[in-house]
């Protein structure tokens, strides 16, 4: 073989342009010529060394980019962005169930705002009815700075929270109930370590989260009802942005947690140590608890932050 | 873009395609690796070695997409994140035992190449990396660069190829002696 041929063979060799037979030929060859293995191998390091140069320029391409401060600012805030934007939690206390099963609690139409410095009502919020709403302060005075990062994602959103109707009945017309909203806010330092496998809802989640990582978008009006049963089964029917949720809730508070991150919001219920997916549905439907371990693993830490 | 579009591109070798994926998929490439003992200089080391093991993969033709292409990209991190980890464990041990660590005979030789392409200058750089990174035919090579048909290219690539050979020689004999 003339040594340019025979250079031009092992070029092809080595960048896998040869058909299967002639590479079953060729490593024949090799194996049987210590010469030409030895060639092959310097060949190779040669071959490597090329990929590797090129690989150097495209690294120093990407090291010149420009990335936005949303992007860069990732190694301190994208969890708390994330957890920012997606937990609004409702909680449900037991108080709820001094109604009489057919009473309703529908949560609606007061309004808070965030700002800077943490959460302060708005003057021009409607509270309707006699419900002793109290919030949760969300700045953290320790982290002044952190926080102002944090609002800067939060700051248009909105929780809108009212009782629809008193107790039935009840001695007095009024009726005072307690409950809380709170926006929960993510552990600053938090660095747990796990590996997690690319799994699809999580995949879809940090996909869409991409998309929307500069801002959190407003938390929709998320309109709650108890349609209190005694029974074991629990069901629910979410339309709209309308929630009813069916069955006994009176044993332990419950929480509702919204994903508004993503394009399309999540909606996920933990009541009494397990966890729901709670999907659009207009007609009833049974919570059927999560079982994928990611994915409470997700929800668990979501919810302890 | 959609993910047809961008796969398009990198196909075409268009470079831009991939400051498009860089950016796009930094945040949640990074914070696997930040969420995982990770440094921020290693976030970002492993993720642009893991984009351009992607970059090779789609243009090579290799990679048959039937996923997202974060999927993918998250993947290939990972893998990248726990073979750094492997590595920097091993030099760990390494250090305990007060070995001295020498470079790899293929390190020295990667080092001694890159420096070669240096002096070797365009359009020899080019038509090389094309051939062995890019894995592009000769063919594609000629469109890209201009050049009359394949057989040009061909003859082109051999010069070149022995230009590298001799400034390799020449560098390693001395690489080699040093260490």
């Amino acid at each position: 073989m003339q040594s340019r041929d025979q250079e031009e063979v092992i070029a092809q060799y080595l960048t896998r342009r040869m058909s299967e037979v002639e590479r079953v030929a060729f490593e024949q060859k090799i194996s049987e010529s210590p010469q030409l293995s030895q060639k092959i191998e310097f060949e190779k390091q040669i071959a490597q060394g090329i990929k590797n140069y090129k690989k150097g320029i495209l690294k120093s391409r990407l090291d010149q980019l420009e990335l936005s401060p949303s992007a860069v600012e990732t190694t301190s805030i994208v969890t708390k962005t994330i957890l920012a934007g997606i937990t609004a939690v409702v909680i449900g206390g037991l108080s709820y169930f001094m109604l009489t099963p057919d009473e309703i609690l529908v949560i609606e139409n007061q309004e808070t705002m965030i700002g800077n410095d943490g959460m302060t009502e708005d003057e021009n919020a409607k509270i309707s009815l006699d419900i002793d709403t109290t919030y949760a302060i969300l700045s953290d005075k320790k982290e002044d700075e952190r926080t102002s990062s944090i609002t800067k994602y939060i700051e248009n959103t909105r929780i809108k929270v009212s009782k629809k109707q008193s107790k039935k009945g009840s001695k007095s017309d009024k009726v005072t109930l307690q409950s809380e909203v709170e926006v929960v806010l993510p552990d600053m330092d938090g660095t747990e370590m796990y590996f997690d496998e690319p799994f699809d809802s999580l995949q879809d989640f940090s996909d869409d989260l991409m998309k929307n990582q500069a801002q959190v978008n407003s938390v929709p009006e998320l309109e709650i009802e108890i349609e209190m049963k005694r029974t074991k089964k629990l069901k629910y029917i979410y339309v709209g942005e309308k929630l009813t949720l069916i069955g006994d809730f009176s044993a332990s508070p419950y929480q509702i947690i919204e994903d508004n991150t993503i394009v399309e919001k999540k909606l996920y219920l933990y009541f009494e140590q397990e966890y729901y997916v709670l999907t659009v549905t207009s007609e009833k439907k049974a919570l059927i608890p999560v079982k994928d371990m990611r994915l409470l693993d997700y929800l668990v830490d979501l919810r302890n932050k | 873009m959609t993910e047809q579009q961008i796969l398009d591109h990198i196909s075409r070798g268009d470079e831009t395609a991939l400051d498009y994926l860089y950016k796009k998929y930094y945040p949640m490439m990074t914070k696997m690796v930040l969420k995982n003992n990770g440094t921020v200089e290693e976030a970002n080391d492993v993720y642009q070695d893991a984009l351009i093991v992607f970059w090779q993969k789609v243009i090579s033709g290799d990679l048959k997409i039937t996923s997202k292409i974060s999927t993918y990209l998250y993947s290939i991190c990972k893998n990248c994140w726990l073979k750094e980890l492997s590595r920097k464990k091993r030099l760990s041990y390494t250090d305990q035992e007060g070995s001295i660590v020498q470079s790899e005979p293929e390190d020295i030789m990667s080092k001694v190449v890159q420096d070669a392409m240096e002096v070797l200058g365009d359009p020899c750089k080019s038509v090389l990396t094309y051939y062995y990174f890019n894995e592009m035919s000769m063919s594609e090579i000629a469109d890209r660069m201009n050049y009359s048909n394949a057989d040009t290219v061909k003859a082109k690539k051999y010069k070149c190829k022995k230009r590298l050979d001799v400034l390799i020689k020449k560098n390693y004999a001395q690489e080699d002696f040093f260490n």
